[in-house]
């Protein structure tokens, strides 16, 4: 559905590796002869393709040189151990002008296509012949695609009524050159598959636990980009990603999840060995507590969500409304399309996405990038100040008042770029110790006639709507959630079985206060563009009014018979 | 090119066989974990008011393959994977009528058939944990397909009665 847009942050995918058989990086002087073969036969096509009588304006090429490994153990035995090497280019042609070319939207046809990239799978060697070949191939298609798109925007501009916002269709930028070292790791990966086999042992102990793993996944990714406006970058980057999962039931079918995750580029920032096991022996315990945990009724009422669950609602409910991208589409709700200038969070509250940032504290940011996937360098961008909105997320694509990119144009290699978020960090001038604010949610429950608030300490992820088609509205999926009492001589009590809602504009209108401590989700957000890395950092926030309500439940009962192990020894 | 070598271990289990005793000696992990599950299985495996299994088959594919592509003298894809794969079939009625060739469009009921990925490592317990898994779902499935077949023949039956003049 094109304009149900639903972007969702998975908690699924974020990573490490630990000390002793650490991946090592390899970081070596740029190998530019893939970038030397791409600007070739970007020009060869270009001056060709600039003559026709729908002339291109503009061509970019982006050639992925990647290498992964993932392996997955699960209950102390190796599941699988992959290994892929791949190189691939994406190709984009655009034809018409910089004010209106074949990527405009088309009006009232939701079935229009939108613009696309042509992905097209190259040698694994620098080989130049089939490289050029598979280019040429590629441009030729993109090419005619474009020339076709271009007719039916102009019919479509025609026939329509005069735009709101007759923005241009792409921004002049500067050219770049940044040419940073490739990058390449070697795994030890029998150390590493005995490591895993060890940290995922101890949930065979569990008997309840149902579903359980842990994957470390390295991957890395060279890319060479280049286009007709004299733009040439390289850059190389790593990621080592460990994730913990394990599932249980309670008796009633529900499903408690809980996942724990690591990132880092380099092994100095990765847990060790006993770390791991440690958070797999504390998830345990929480597992446990869960399965015994009562059930929340839906409830509105106030809440404090913890930094990674702010972080979280933040990104979903405030992040994907500032994408310059969805201002340009009349179907999207627009929520801050006017809104430049006004305020539209607390003054207390001020919001910037900075990708130039590689760490917070200790912990490594995903969202960390040095030039963004349309060749534009990246900076940091104070999106609020003060409760005021200053700006959107701006990709090549202007809007009204910004015709200029801030370097958010991302895309999942093989996607067509679009505005993105980056490593968004909500920072506050109003902060209160955890006591404090603690107590402060007790004051509101009181003051609301309620018997407890709502602590959201640990969330999965999240997902979204932004379009016009159906409601507006955001949905945080917790897995930890306390009971906070307003009886202060009651302990918090653990919960389950509660998705938090809302709709945005009420929701910002009554973030109260924030405590110090700020905390970070590093996760993969996925939408129009592909899957992105990013990561979304904030205090932890006192919301006076929250609606909960059930979470979705599998009707599936406990397996008929115990586990195996439970049996042999009984 | 592509090369595939599979071996597949095939453990089907009647009632008369799970009585007895199976030979322990120089069996792999595999086949010890799909024997003793099974053995539990067809003894104890049960759901109140509804029939036991009379038939389960496993099936464990241990795969490996290898691909290359070449275009034009350049190397463009080089994979290879290895991987595990359970196959697991229960059956519930008897010989003459039984839950299985019976299709429904309802969600979860695919067929009296559940898979799972089993562990590379030949690792008794975590092996048998995705059996007895597996086993559960394709229990649960049959029964559910048995019941929904029983009700449709006894419509279908009563229906296809031809007048007999």
């Amino acid at each position: 559905m094109k304009d149900a847009r639903r972007a969702a942050l998975a908690a699924l995918v974020c990573a490490v590796a630990a000390q002793g058989a650490s991946p090592v990086l390899v970081r070596g002087a740029a190998d530019t002869r893939a970038l030397t073969i791409l600007q070739s036969e970007l020009q060869r096509n270009f001056q060709t393709l600039k003559q026709q009588p729908a002339p291109a304006y503009f061509i970019s090429y982006t050639l992925h040189d990647q290498r992964s490994t993932r392996l997955v153990a699960s209950f102390g035995a190796v599941d699988s151990n992959d290994e892929s090497r791949n190189r691939f280019a994406t190709v984009e042609v655009r034809v018409g002008d910089y004010d209106l070319d074949n990527t405009h939207p088309i009006r009232g046809d939701s079935r229009a296509m939108g613009p696309r990239v042509a992905r097209v799978a190259l040698p694994v060697t620098d080989d130049e012949q089939p490289i050029r070949l598979a280019l040429w191939r590629a441009t030729d298609r993109t090419f005619k695609q474009a020339s076709e798109a271009l007719t039916r925007v102009k019919t479509n501009v025609a026939a329509k009524v005069k735009e709101e916002d007759p923005a241009p269709d792409f921004s002049r930028e500067d050219p770049q050159t940044y040419t940073g070292d490739t990058a390449s790791y070697s795994l030890d990966v029998k150390a590493w598959e005995a490591r895993l086999r060890r940290v995922s042992a101890p949930f065979a102990e569990d008997p309840l636990v149902f579903r359980s793993n842990v994957s470390l996944s390295v991957d890395s990714d060279n890319r060479y980009y280049t286009n007709s406006e004299g733009t040439q970058i390289v850059t190389g980057d790593v990621a080592c990603r460990l994730f913990i999962q394990a599932v249980t039931k309670a008796d009633d079918g529900m499903e408690l999840p809980l996942y724990q995750s690591y990132f880092a580029s380099s092994p100095s920032g990765l847990p060790d060995e006993k770390q791991l096991i440690a958070d797999a022996r504390s998830m345990m315990d929480m597992l446990a507590r869960l399965r015994k945990a009562p059930l929340v009724d839906p409830f509105s009422g106030p809440a404090i969500l913890s930094g990674r669950a702010a972080g979280v609602f933040f990104h979903e409910i405030f992040g994907h409304r500032v994408e310059a991208n969805r201002q340009r589409n009349v179907d999207d709700g627009q929520t801050f399309g006017s809104k430049v200038g006004q305020p539209v969070l607390p003054a207390f509250l001020s919001v910037v996405f900075d990708p130039t940032l590689r760490k917070l504290g200790n912990v490594e940011l995903m969202g960390h990038y040095l030039y963004d996937d349309e060749g534009v360098k990246a900076r940091r961008v104070t999106v609020v100040d003060k409760g005021i909105l200053k700006t959107f997320l701006v990709d090549r694509a202007p809007v009204k008042g910004f015709t200029r990119s801030n370097g958010h144009g991302r895309a999942e290699p093989g996607y067509v770029p679009v505005s993105r978020q980056s490593n968004l960090a909500v920072e506050s001038s109003k902060s209160v110790s955890t006591e404090k604010l603690l107590d402060m949610l007790r004051e509101e429950a009181r003051k609301q006639g309620k018997p407890f608030g709502l602590l959201f300490d640990n969330i999965e992820g999240g997902f979204t709507n932004t379009g016009r088609g159906s409601a507006n509205a955001f949905n945080v999926l917790p897995n930890i959630v306390f009971k906070i009492y307003t009886d202060p001589s009651r302990q918090p009590e653990l919960v389950r079985g509660v998705d938090l809602i809302g709709t945005p504009l009420s929701a910002f209108a009554k973030i109260v206060a924030t405590g110090e401590k700020v905390d970070i989700f590093n996760g993969i957000c996925g939408a129009e563009s592909g899957g992105v890395p990013v990561s979304a950092s904030s205090p932890p926030l006192l919301v006076s009014e929250v609606e909960v309500q059930k979470k979705a439940q599998s009707q599936e009962p406990p397996p008929i018979l115990p586990a195996p192990r439970q049996v042999e020894k009984s | 090119m592509r090369t595939t070598s599979a071996s597949a271990c095939l453990a089907t289990l009647g009632l008369l066989l799970a009585l007895s005793p199976a030979p322990h000696a120089q069996e792999t992990p595999i086949l010890s974990a799909m024997r003793d599950e099974m053995t539990r299985s067809m003894a104890d495996l049960r759901m109140k008011g509804e029939p036991a299994p009379y038939y389960i088959e496993y099936e464990i594919d241990d795969i490996s393959s290898m691909r290359a592509i070449a275009r034009l003298g350049g190397v463009v894809d080089d994979v290879s994977d290895h991987s595990r794969t359970l196959r697991v079939q229960v059956r519930v009625g008897d010989y003459q009528f039984d839950s299985s060739r019976f299709v429904t469009q309802d969600r979860g009921a695919a067929g009296a058939v559940a898979s799972a990925t089993v562990p590379l490592d030949d690792h008794y317990d975590a092996i048998r944990r995705e059996i007895w898994l597996a086993t559960d779902t394709a229990y649960k499935r049959a029964v559910t397909v048995f019941a929904k077949k029983k009700a449709a023949f006894q419509n279908r039956a009563a229906a296809d009665q031809i007048p007999r003049t």
